[in-house]
């Protein structure tokens, strides 16, 4: 009988922020331990939170084999690797006073806008062992972000400004936080033009994610049903799950059931080809594809397809050699959006700003921006690149074409 | 039971959890877990910041406690700090669920009817079918350093069912669900009879909105009630408020925010997901009026914002669970019903559109609401379904322009969604309300 036991322990203090002072400290310390064992074809799991007796988590997982749920046993390919990135990203004992400081400078810097928001520092390690098998991945990152409120607006927030990554650069988020708030108070026009170029966080590409469920694909209730392994996008748009701790924070090398991918990377799009879908090992035998290897792993649960640490592929070092000199729309907050079965997309603008010479020098009324998805990320892509908004932080944009209506 | 940490204020709270979770993928078991996690919370205050623990053992909270009295500075006028006077000392048990406990259904019975359930959604242009059944008992306990004692139960049991459409290169996907609070009324109850007809339908003849543009619109109560949600709900919640003088002055109590057909109530009274008889600071749940006949009425507080703002508490302050500090949220928030009978909102409309189901919503000052069904009216009738990306609008706007408010009413919750707030999501929370009809919003 085939054993897994996958470990994620946890250490987070979450600052947070409110009118422009530290609220609170929260200390949350976490053990979650998964078990799952494999006989007759079928899985039996079984978890615990906080510190877990293995064997009777085992009992417990083997006794779950009675639910008959049916998975493939995984395979012990013998190898070992420990990749560790964590690192104390600010003293525990200075969290606090570093938290008080800058949102000292910046809502001093900004005297126009009320500040909340939280820093989270978390150090994490992810254990997986099966047989001869064992991986271990720590990393450590932090996560700020703040809600900018104008004094004078009745609304209950106006913008958001967000960062996360392995460094807590307090200066350049302060310069940040000032760039963006300085853009915001400057007003223009809604654009004249009806069709614009527009940066947009990558995340847009996620509308996408259900048309690469290989449940959804393979019974041909995908938008991209038969474009497997066919170009179906711009040949400048490869999209991929990064699974490299050293190049996206949080990522873990291994995904949820033990696959480490060459290069810690695995591709979805790659050059316009659909490459892959969302599998995990049981859905990939299930429908005859190849398992992508970014399974998840819930705790005290079956493993699910990952959607998570998606990447557009880079095609330039900023955003600026993308828009050789032209001006663009960055998109900075959405309201929801989606799309029809047809792949037509809908996204409520709230806030965005004319990016002009490598800056964002004004904010425009509310629109919205409506195209196809295939479009966007076919014959009105642009290309891709991880700089040119923010001095800090792990950015991924794209840049495509695009009609903007329902202008103020 | 506790020692309390001198000259600080402090609380306790411990859920005990048991929980379900059931998939299946095309008839096979795609998830299957049944869990039971015992977590504590706890705060402490010094008069000026919060120290907050979260631990999985529930054995530690003692230590956890002394551990955050070291961060705080000891203040020995804390029990005159507003936020504290203003925090209820209630002693109370209310445990409803001990006799029909979700826990006491075994997992096969479970499995079996949502197998059952699954195997009845039949088309020749069902391309995949998933189902899920989940359920949650909670057990909670809450002690606070100035005396509060309080145990009260919680449970759902809910099943989701989302299928897949698809004939030639149209495809459409639909979802049934229903959430309540007994699993033999589920089973009873649960019937997705209408799930197939009508994703045949939309796949057969949906057609491309014509034209993107502002049109009148009737919501189906399940949309109303995450409209009330999304769109005046959120901005019911007081935390907002804090620190600024210009939310305090624009949200007057009595100003006019609506229509006069609109009255919005947020209650933790009410069985079902939003039901929260003490929030997760030990305050007892209330019926809350956002709206009124249009007036804006009150607002959801935690102790904080109720000090602040030198209003009462409202039972608001909640936590998704214990491994967060409670903040101020909705509980059930619905749209109250009013005197139209919902033929008479349809005859009204000449070209239009009804959103009968939704995929997701989300607000700030615009709102937006995602349809997974919805249909064009034409001339008073419902004519084909039509697909629509998103319907938006701005909140103030729009909720001045509800000019129909139908004479019934419906409160529904999902067994596995929730709302989100900042970090801390899903939290079970219901919604809903009556037909209504807007006479203009935009729709994609």
């Amino acid at each position: 009988m085939e054993k897994q036991i996958y470990r994620t322990k946890s250490t987070d203090r979450t600052l947070s922020y409110t009118a422009n002072k530290v609220a609170s400290l929260r200390i949350k310390d976490s053990v979650k331990t998964t078990v799952r064992v494999y006989g007759d074809g079928y899985i039996g799991v079984a978890g615990k939170s906080g510190e877990a007796d293995l064997s009777k988590l085992e009992q417990s997982a083997v006794a779950a084999l009675g639910n008959k749920a049916a998975y493939p046993a995984p395979e012990d390919k013998g190898n070992k690797l420990i990749i560790d990135t964590g690192k104390e990203i600010i003293k525990k004992s200075e969290l606090v006073k570093k938290g008080e400081e800058l949102i000292k400078k910046i809502s001093e810097d900004n005297q126009d806008f009320i500040f909340s928001g939280k820093t989270v520092v978390k150090d994490v390690e992810d254990d997986y062992t099966c047989g001869n098998t064992s991986y271990v991945c720590k990393s450590s990152y932090q996560l700020t972000y703040f809600i900018l409120k104008h004094k004078m607006s009745a609304s209950i927030m106006d913008e958001a400004y967000g960062v996360s990554g392995t460094e807590f650069d307090d200066k350049k988020i302060a310069s940040d936080v000032n760039k963006l708030a300085d853009a915001y108070l400057n007003l223009l026009p809604s654009p004249e033009e009806d069709e614009v170029t527009v940066i947009s966080e990558s995340s847009v590409a996620a509308h996408l994610f259900k048309s690469f469920l290989a449940q959804a694909y393979c019974g041909g209730a995908s938008l991209l049903s038969g474009k497997l392994g066919k170009k179906a996008f711009s040949e400048n748009f490869s999209w991929y799950c990064e699974q490299d701790p050293r190049k996206a924070s949080g990522a873990v090398f291994f995904d949820g059931e033990g696959v480490v991918n060459e290069n810690f990377r695995s591709y979805f799009v790659k050059n316009g080809v659909m490459c892959n879908l969302f599998t995990t090992r049981q859905t990939a035998e299930k429908y005859g594809v190849e398992n992508a290897g970014t399974a998840t792993a819930p705790f005290a649960a079956m493993p699910e397809e990952g959607t998570e640490g998606f990447v557009a592929e880079p095609t330039a070092e900023n955003v600026a050699d993308i828009l050789k000199g032209e001006k663009a729309v960055y998109l900075s907050t959405v309201s929801g959006g989606d799309m029809t079965s047809s792949g037509d997309l809908a996204l409520p603008v709230q806030t965005s700003y004319l990016y002009k010479d490598g800056k964002l020098t004004g904010r425009f009324p509310q629109f919205t921006v409506a195209a196809n998805i295939l479009d966007i990320l076919g014959k009105d892509y642009l290309g891709a690149s991880n700089n040119g908004i923010w001095s800090t932080g792990e950015n991924n944009y794209i840049v495509f074409r695009a009609k903007i209506v329902n202008k103020s | 039971m506790y020692k309390f940490p001198e000259n600080l204020y402090s609380d306790v709270r411990i859920e005990d959890r048991f929980s379900t979770l059931i998939s299946l993928s095309d008839g096979e078991i795609s998830q299957c877990r049944e869990l039971r996690e015992k977590k504590a919370f706890i705060r402490v205050y010094d008069g000026k910041m919060w120290y907050y623990a979260s631990t999985d053992d529930a054995d530690r909270v003692q230590d956890m406690l002394e551990e955050l009295a070291q961060y705080a500075c000891r203040n020995p006028e804390i029990y005159d700090s507003p936020v504290v006077k203003k925090l209820q000392v209630n002693e109370d048990r209310i445990i409803r669920f001990d006799k029909n406990s979700v826990r006491d259904v075994p997992l096969g019975e479970k499995t079996g009817f949502l197998l059952n359930t699954a195997s009845g959604v039949r088309s020749e242009y069902l391309k995949a079918v998933q189902a899920t059944y989940a359920d949650r008992y909670s057990f909670y306990e809450f002690y606070s350093s100035k005396g509060a004692n309080i145990i009260y139960d919680f449970q759902t049991c809910g099943i989701g069912v989302k299928v897949f459409f698809a004939k030639d290169k149209e495809n459409t996907e639909n979802y049934y669900t229903l959430n309540l609070t007994d699993f033999d009324e589920l089973k009873e109850k649960t019937d997705t009879s209408d799930l197939v007809k009508e994703s045949e339908d939309v796949l057969l003849h949906a057609k491309k909105l014509e034209k993107a543009g502002s049109y009148p619109v009737i919501l189906s109560p399940v949309v109303t009630g995450v409209f009330a949600h999304e769109s005046f709900g959120h901005k019911s919640e007081a935390d907002f408020m804090l620190g600024d003088e210009t939310l305090a002055k624009e949200w007057q109590i009595g100003k006019k925010v609506g229509s006069e057909k609109l009255s919005i109530v947020d209650s933790g009274l009410i069985d079902g997901a939003g039901y929260v008889p003490y929030d997760d600071e030990g305050s007892r749940a209330t019926r809350t009026y956002l709206i009124k006949n249009g007036i804006l009425k009150g607002r959801l507080h935690s102790a904080e914002t109720a000090a602040y703002l030198g209003e009462e508490l409202t039972g608001n302050a909640r936590a998704t669970d214990c491994g967060f500090e409670p903040i101020v949220r909705m509980t059930s928030t619905f749209v109250e019903k009013g005197s139209d009978k919902k033929e008479d909102l349809f005859a009204g409309i000449k070209h239009g559109y009804y959103i009968k189901n939704y995929k997701h919503g989300s607000g700030m000052s615009t709102f937006t609401i995602a349809p997974m069904v919805a249909y064009e009216i034409e001339d008073g009738k419902i004519t084909c379904p039509v697909k629509i990306a998103v319907i938006t609008g701005n909140v103030f706007e729009t909720l001045s322009l509800i000019d129909g408010v139908s004479d019934c009413e419906e409160i529904s919750s999902s067994p596995t969604g929730g709302c989100g707030k900042m970090e801390q999501f899903p939290l079970n929370v219901a919604m809903g309300g009556p037909y209504i009809r807007v006479s203009a919003m935009n729709v994609q």
